[in-house]
């Protein structure tokens, strides 16, 4: 039991929002990223 | 869950989206189809010039399969955090691959597929051992999108499994046939973005009605364990993922026929890009996995947790809106699937095997009937419903993590041997096999991988074979 808990880390509710928030952020991130390289792309003729 | 249970989607409303974005990807497809030159390099590549950003959102959409958005929240649910990272490592594969695809490009600037390379750099013997590892993995890959299919709208919607299964490998092979590699790089564009903004918005919604510190504070009094950074079977889950990941990615024809289809400037920012987009997809589905576990909601089958929680949280229109993610999820890695074997089968099988004087229109032709065909085997194989998907799946991972380093090795090191490249194959993949029969499913990949790795230096360095790699240029 005590070799247990000394081999555990439990991530504390700050981390865990982090990560939480940090991947949707990422998500819409992405979204929007690939939006303006499309674009930017599209005026310039280089999409396809 | 059971298959006479409700579904979370009225079937009137499920048919109006599945005709819908059917009729919509069809139109594109055919509309994006009619454009370009129309000979084989064409349908099979796209015209070779793809930009950074539909290279990079057909990275993406080809990756996000029917398993990242249900059984990424599974793994959260089941093994906590560290089964949202081990599914997001996943991503890694794409990252890694980043460097290879531009020495790919800069190395065979005309190569049509993976099976070029295998054949050119190590000899037919070694191609054969490699077709074999890539039609098992291919073949299991389809199977378990087809079942998914069927499975998925069923439990969704009430269809029949059948219907599900036939409707979607039925757009995709409609979509493919007529407009090859540009209407499935074109809609892969579309579909990736109506993946992640929904799923977004699936995430906020369901978070706002259930606070992030409640969730936590519901998991440290209940499950612990699912918040431990030090979770041993987490930690070995994570580097099968990655492992297993690497090996699809690098020996499998849709990542090849995505670098010989974009321009050579934006290969190496595409699939990192692609990677990191990706990685962002399976930490947000499994993070709904944990909603779930804090509400202690009842679950008949842990794989629906995703549109279990979707609809207990949003009503009938979280429900919608699953549905038209796993939609596009499903028919943008089958869509993929379908051209990049049909394009392997077409190069590799039909025309530098059986016929090489084939015309460029013949080849082109023989890429279409590849299509319809492999449409038509995977309903036939998965017809019968079987069960354990994931099974299916993971027992492929110690066969194609066994070519990670022979391909990595032929790309870079003009002394690795094609003999080692034969042998770390088929030492890796029997390895493999056996850790998975006899230690855990978990573990294939790893094992196979390093004995591959072993097999290839050693027998390289034992008798290096000196290689010219102007042959790879010359060749096709």
């Amino acid at each position: 039991m005590a070799n247990a808990l000394l081999l555990t880390v439990l991530v504390d509710q700050h981390w865990f929002g982090l990560v939480l928030v940090g991947s949707q952020v990422a998500l819409v991130c992405s979204v929007l990223a690939l939006l303006v390289i499309w674009w930017f792309e599209w005026r310039n003729g280089r999409v396809w | 869950m059971p298959a006479d249970a409700a579904p979370f989607l009225a079937p009137g409303i499920a048919w109006a989206l599945v005709v819908l974005f059917s009729v919509l990807w069809i139109a594109l497809g055919i509309v994006w189809g009619r454009r370009g030159k129309g000979d084989a390099d064409d349908y099979m590549l796209a015209g070779r010039n793809i930009g950074l950003a539909l290279s990079t959102a057909t990275l993406m959409a080809s990756w996000v399969t029917g398993n990242t958005t249900l059984l990424a929240p599974e793994f959260g649910y089941r093994t906590g955090l560290w089964g949202m990272f081990s599914y997001a490592l996943a991503g890694l594969g794409l990252i890694l691959f980043a460097p290879l695809a531009v020495r790919i490009k800069q190395l065979m600037p005309h190569g049509r597929t993976s099976g070029d390379f295998i054949r050119l750099r190590y000899g037919r013997l070694a191609w054969w051992v490699f077709m074999v590892i890539t039609a098992v993995y291919t073949l299991g890959f389809l199977m378990t999108q087809a079942m998914g299919a069927g499975l998925l709208l069923q439990a969704l919607s009430g269809f029949d499994y059948h219907v599900g299964m036939v409707v979607v490998i039925g757009v995709a092979t409609v979509y493919t046939l007529f407009g090859g590699m540009r209407a499935v790089i074109g809609t892969d564009f579309i579909q990736s973005l109506l993946i992640m903004v929904l799923l977004a918005v699936v995430a906020v919604l369901a978070f706002r009605q259930f606070p992030m510190p409640e969730v936590h504070a519901r998991l440290i009094s209940a499950h612990p364990d699912r918040l431990d950074l030090l979770l041993p079977a987490g930690l070995l889950i994570a580097w099968n993922s990655a492992l297993f990941s690497m090996g699809e990615v690098f020996h499998n024809n849709i990542w090849w026929s995505r670098v010989f289809a974009s321009r050579r400037s934006v290969v190496m920012t595409s699939f990192v890009l692609g990677g990191l987009a990706w990685m962002s997809v399976p930490l947000v589905t499994g993070s709904i996995g944990l909603v779930a576990l804090a509400r202690d909601l009842p679950l008949e089958q842990v794989n629906m947790v995703f549109p279990v929680m979707a609809a207990d949280l949003l009503g009938a229109g979280g429900a919608a809106l699953v549905f038209v993610v796993v939609f596009a999820s499903l028919t943008s890695t089958l869509d993929s699937l379908l051209a990049s074997t049909a394009d392997l089968l077409a190069e590799d099988v039909y025309f530098r095997l059986l016929r090489p004087q084939a015309s460029d229109a013949q080849l082109k032709q023989a890429a279409r009937q590849m299509v319809v065909g492999l449409s038509v085997l995977t309903l036939a194989l998965s017809w019968p419903r079987l069960d354990s998907l994931a099974s299916v799946l993971f027992f492929t991972g110690a066969l194609v993590a066994s070519t990670v380093w022979p391909v990595a090795c032929g790309l870079y090191w003009s002394s690795a041997n094609r003999w080692a490249a034969i042998v770390a194959m088929a030492a890796g993949s029997a390895v493999g096999l056996s850790a998975y029969v006899l230690i855990a499913p978990y573990c294939a990949a790893v094992f196979s991988a390093a004995v591959s790795a072993v097999v290839m230096v050693v027998g390289s360095r034992w008798q290096p074979e000196g290689f010219d790699f102007n042959r790879l240029q010359e060749g096709v």
